[in-house]
């Protein structure tokens, strides 16, 4: 009962202070239409994909190859160029050269993929495509098992992947990247949390009163969860409904991607203000770990970690980016898979700076 | 029956020993005021009786159980009143009370009832949806008062309940500190202000250096020091004064003149000052001057520590 | 505790000594097997720690020398000894932590996963011995301090009715000399000088009776004034405590002064006949101990002890102008001086902001 008491505290306080509203909603929209418009032009031409170009090795499939040469004459026409390699060391050296982005090699065992690090996003928009070609095949050879007299299909090329409308142009790149901040903004509202108790001096007052500090840390904790997680599905909603941005097929995978970041930034928050010994030193290092994290996330601009440079290492460092990169896989290369793991470790490192808190409570005297 | 048992208590901050093998109980219904100067123990001790700090060695017993065994037990019956203004400013004063108050169990319609009842009895039942933001010191004093007693426990901890605010808000706290008392609270009282406590409290510790060094009300506090006092009354004419006749009055032990002025020395806990006034005025006698030089608090504080309780 | 940790070392190299010796060079691998129990015995054998842990880094070269020239399964012997040497080495748990994961990224695929579990329960098992042999070592060194204090209070309670019993004895002594010399010089020349002018009545009684009636008056003076005396002299009798209490206090500073040159002044106010000889002696007691702290620790020019006699209480103050403490800690002196006062209901209170003062309050018995 008491953690609702907390709950319901916070979340007053919360929706009370105008600078909340200013701070979670207003500024990621307004920073969005801005970055979104202004950087229109040089983003659209800097993600749009020239041309694909894939290396393919038939290796006696002939049934594989019939239906992959299908697929190689509607792709054709998305900008994809398609060339048969000679031998299969050739193929992998030519990625390895990055004179192709994926090598693939159609065999009796099934397709396999050599793709390159170096091109994150073709590859995976190569590498989904083959996906949904892997299933549409096999489903074909299902019904083939069970229905030998029907036509063969050739409509399956039609996949969504291929869909001209589903690259990213940049109002959709910041619609990610600002949910991403704001997500990741929740260290905000959560390193004052317990500082902020200390400051007013209501810390003595609760310490006095019949309540658990599990249930003042869980009613908080929840609280700024839920009042972080409100602002940024509105975020999601106005940006998808006026902004038209693009949020895949996949939109609940994506929004449980961005509730385990913020619940990793609150509980990172919270550990900060209980290993930081004063209330400035608390407040700078969270000020400067979001900028840093959001600008190496490549919140502000896009950022290649691929390019394989010490500044492309910062960046796949920060939480930001493999939420960013993770939301993008999900949303332009169909696959909620990529999100899982990128979940796990949120809720991981969520729960590792929880502990910390918990330790730091138990350890000391009042909150 | 004792409130409030404490024995041999203890806190140690490292090696600084903060509280040393403080022993005192409190019976229902007094106010027992804790004196002390800045740094003498007497936070320390009330933070661990209000279960803020962690008993280092010894035993405090509320209403006979042991706050460490029955924490929340304790907690439910001690209402605190922290020395620092504890409130939220983004609540107002009703949701603040509320708040507080709904930690200890109350629900529903008795909590909005006894959240009323609290921010009437400090007076601030008109204002109950406001926001402190826009309260003065002492209205913000009362509803950290109110925060604490919404609940109706059984001892009421202050701690310096009245320190930066105007007079007339202070009149107002004592007012409510005696009213709360004669409701049944017991209230344990921490003051810088020795009138304060002289005017409020029934028994009363002076705390120094993490110890007890005196303890009971407070003429037996005062006797510890003297017994006697020394009045001083300078008159216009003195020619046809007879002392010796000033003498027969009760407690007083010695009387001289000196230039104009009669030197009494009296028992100090005989009130004989209007006596000796009405002996003047019988005999016709003008007082130019009067000074009664009586132990106070004060005195006594000062001669068993050595200084000043306002340093 | 540590044999635990033993146990569980003969368990792992049992296990890795079954896993390995049907292959081949088994001879080596109970080599390497026989050197790590020797070695892990040597650790239990030392006291000091030093060795200790120079036997730990030598179990635990052994170990990574095995693992790399002979068979990387004996890596699982690893963390229970990386971890038992780098906690006893600094203390800490999160450093053992990262050293035992490491060796995670270096060892093949299939030797990881039981790595991680053999690690996992290794450390455990190395924190919880720490644990609790500091919990040992802390609950022994309680339970020795407080035989110490056991055997402290009860030789200061010994020697307390010791002083008791001496005090009484002296007085009784004194006073027993003193009705002796007073009844000596004084009613035993009145009684004498009257027996005579009553004898010489007696003799003048048939032949002038106006001088025998003069004599006789005489000796009514004389013996009247005897009782008279009698009584003065009772009166006087009373012990004089007071006189000797500040004496002999007066005797310890100046025997201070002279000892080390320091400025001490001395004050009393109030009724000093009031301090009962157990006071006395507290009082002696304390402001010694505190002359000899002063004289230790505080670097003052200047101590001043100052005995206040007020209603009800007497407080003595003995206050020096050296630099101080703020931090102290309770030493043995501080706290013999407040066990001596808390046996007649007193306090003492330490003030270190401003030289260094030591006030004793004690209650005046009714």
């Amino acid at each position: 009962m008491n953690i609702l008491n907390i709950y319901t505290k916070e979340m007053k306080s919360d929706f009370r202070d105008s600078q909340t509203f200013i701070f979670f909603l207003a500024f990621p929209i307004i920073l969005m239409i801005i970055l979104g418009t202004a950087l229109s032009n040089a983003f659209t031409s800097g993600i749009t994909l020239d041309e694909i170009t894939v290396l393919y090795k038939s290796d006696g499939n002939e049934e594989l190859l019939t239906h992959f040469q299908g697929l190689l004459y509607e792709a054709g026409k998305q900008g994809f160029t398609f060339e048969e390699a000679e031998v299969v060391d050739a193929g992998i050296q030519a990625v390895e050269e990055n004179q192709a982005h994926a090598f693939i090699v159609l065999n009796d065992a099934g397709i396999d993929i050599y793709g390159s690090d170096l091109n994150t996003i073709e590859t995976s928009i190569i590498h989904g495509m083959m996906t949904a070609f892997a299933d549409q095949y096999n489903l074909y050879q299902q019904q083939i098992d069970l229905d030998q007299a029907s036509s063969v299909p050739h409509d399956y090329i039609q996949h969504s992947s291929l869909n001209g409308a589903k690259q990213p142009d940049s109002m959709d790149y910041y619609a990610v990247a600002m949910a991403v901040m704001i997500s990741f903004f929740s260290l905000y509202a959560s390193y004052n949390l317990f500082r902020g108790e200390k400051t007013l001096r209501t810390g003595d007052r609760l310490m006095a009163a019949p309540i658990a500090k599990s249930e003042i840390l869980i009613g908080k904790v929840a609280a700024t969860f839920s009042m972080n997680a409100f602002f940024l599905l509105i975020m999601i909603f106005f940006s998808k409904y006026v902004f038209n941005a693009e949020w895949g097929d996949h939109l609940l995978v994506v929004i449980t991607l961005l509730f385990s970041l913020i619940l990793f930034a609150i509980c990172l928050g919270i550990a900060i203000s209980f290993i930081a010994k004063t209330p400035e030193a608390t407040a700078t290092i969270s000020v400067l770990f979001v900028q840093v994290a959001c600008f190496l996330g490549g919140v502000y601009f896009p950022i290649d970690t691929s390019s394989g440079g010490l500044f492309s290492f910062f960046a796949s460092l920060s939480p930001l980016t493999w939420s960013n990169e993770a939301i993008r896989e999900v949303i332009y290369g169909q696959n909620p898979a990529a999100a899982y793991p990128v979940i796990l470790l949120n809720l991981c490192i969520a729960g590792f700076c929880y502990f910390i808190t918990v330790f730091y409570l138990r350890r000391q005297e009042g909150l | 029956m004792n409130v409030l048992e404490i024995k041999q208590l203890t806190k140690k901050f490292n090696h600084f020993i903060a509280v040393d093998g403080v022993s005192f109980s409190i019976a229902e219904g007094e106010i027992f005021g804790l004196l002390g100067a800045n740094g003498a123990g007497k936070s320390t001790a009330i933070y661990m009786i209000a279960g803020l700090l962690k008993i280092t060695k010894g035993e405090i017993k509320l209403l006979g159980k042991d706050i460490k065994k029955n924490s929340k037990f304790a907690k439910m019956n001690i209402g605190f009143v922290p020395q620092d203004i504890a409130i939220y400013e983004d609540l107002t004063a009703f949701e603040n009370v509320k708040f507080f108050a709904g930690l200890y169990g109350l629900r529903g319609e008795e909590l909005n009832q006894k959240v009323t009842e609290a921010l009437a009895f400090v007076g601030l039942g008109d204002k109950e949806k406001s926001y402190p933001k826009r309260f003065s010191g002492g209205m913000k004093r009362r509803l950290n008062i109110a925060c604490a007693i919404a609940h109706k426990p059984k001892l009421i901890i202050m701690d310096e309940p009245t320190v930066g605010i105007d007079p007339q808000s202070r009149k107002h706290i004592l007012e409510s500190v005696k009213k709360l008392n004669e409701t049944g609270c017991t209230i344990i009282y921490t003051s810088h202000y020795m009138e304060e406590v002289e005017a409020i409290c029934t028994k009363i510790a002076i705390i120094d250096h993490g110890k007890v060094i005196a303890e009971g009300t407070k003429e037996q506090l005062k006797t510890l020091i003297t017994d006697t006092k020394d009045i001083w009354i300078e008159v216009k004419n003195s020619d046809d004064i007879d002392l010796e006749e000033l003498k027969n009055i009760k407690g007083i032990r010695a009387v001289q003149l000196v230039n104009h002025t009669i030197q009494i020395h009296s028992d100090a806990e005989v009130n004989n000052l209007n006596d000796i006034i009405l002996h003047f005025m019988k005999m016709n006698i003008e007082i130019r001057s009067l000074k009664e030089n009586a132990p106070n608090l004060e005195s006594v504080f000062l001669t068993l520590t050595g200084r000043n309780l306002r340093d | 505790m540590e044999k635990w940790l033993l146990a569980s070392k003969f368990a792992l190299v049992g296990y890795v000594a079954l896993t390995l010796l049907d292959g081949q060079n088994p001879s080596v691998i109970l080599l390497f097997c026989l050197l790590y129990i020797c070695s892990n015995l040597a650790i239990n054998i030392f006291h000091q720690s030093i060795f200790k842990q120079i036997m730990s880094l030598v179990t635990v070269v052994l170990v990574i020398v095995a693992t790399s020239y002979v068979d990387p399964v004996f890596i699982l012997l690893l963390p229970l000894n990386i971890g038992e040497w780098i906690n006893r080495w600094t203390g800490h748990y999160l450093l053992p932590m990262v050293m035992v994961f490491l060796p995670v990224l270096l060892i093949g695929i299939e030797l990881q996963v039981l790595y991680g579990v053999i690690a996992a329960i290794s450390l455990i098992q190395v924190f919880m011995v720490s644990q609790f042999s500091k919990k040992v070592s802390y609950l022994e060194k309680n339970e020795d301090e407080m035989r110490h204090s056991i055997n402290r209070l009860t030789k200061a309670l010994n020697e307390n009715k010791e002083y008791n019993r001496q005090l009484e004895y002296t007085i009784k002594l004194e006073e027993r000399n003193r009705v002796s010399q007073e009844i000596h010089d004084q009613i035993g020349h009145n009684m004498a000088g009257a027996l005579i002018q009553m004898e010489a009545a007696k003799r003048l009684i048939e032949s002038d009776q106006a001088k025998a009636v003069e004599l006789l008056q005489n000796a009514i003076h004389i013996s009247s004034d005897g009782i008279e005396s009698i009584r003065l002299t009772l009166k006087n009798l009373k012990p004089k405590t007071e006189q000797m209490g500040v004496h002999r206090l007066k005797l310890i500073i100046d025997d201070f002064i002279v000892k080390h040159g320091l400025s001490t002044t001395f004050l009393y106010k109030g009724n000093i006949d009031l301090i009962t000889p157990i006071q006395w002696k507290i009082i002696f007691e304390n402001v010694t101990e505190s002359l000899t702290n002063a004289i230790k620790y505080s670097d003052a020019t200047n101590i001043h002890v100052d005995i206040h006699v007020l209603n009800q209480i007497i407080k003595i103050v003995i206050k020096d102008n050296g630099r101080g403490s703020l931090g102290y800690t309770k030493g043995l002196g501080i706290a013999g001086m407040e066990e001596r006062a808390a046996s007649v209901n007193g306090k003492v209170i330490v003030d270190g902001s401003d030289g260094f003062a030591v006030t004793t309050l004690l209650p005046l018995a009714n």
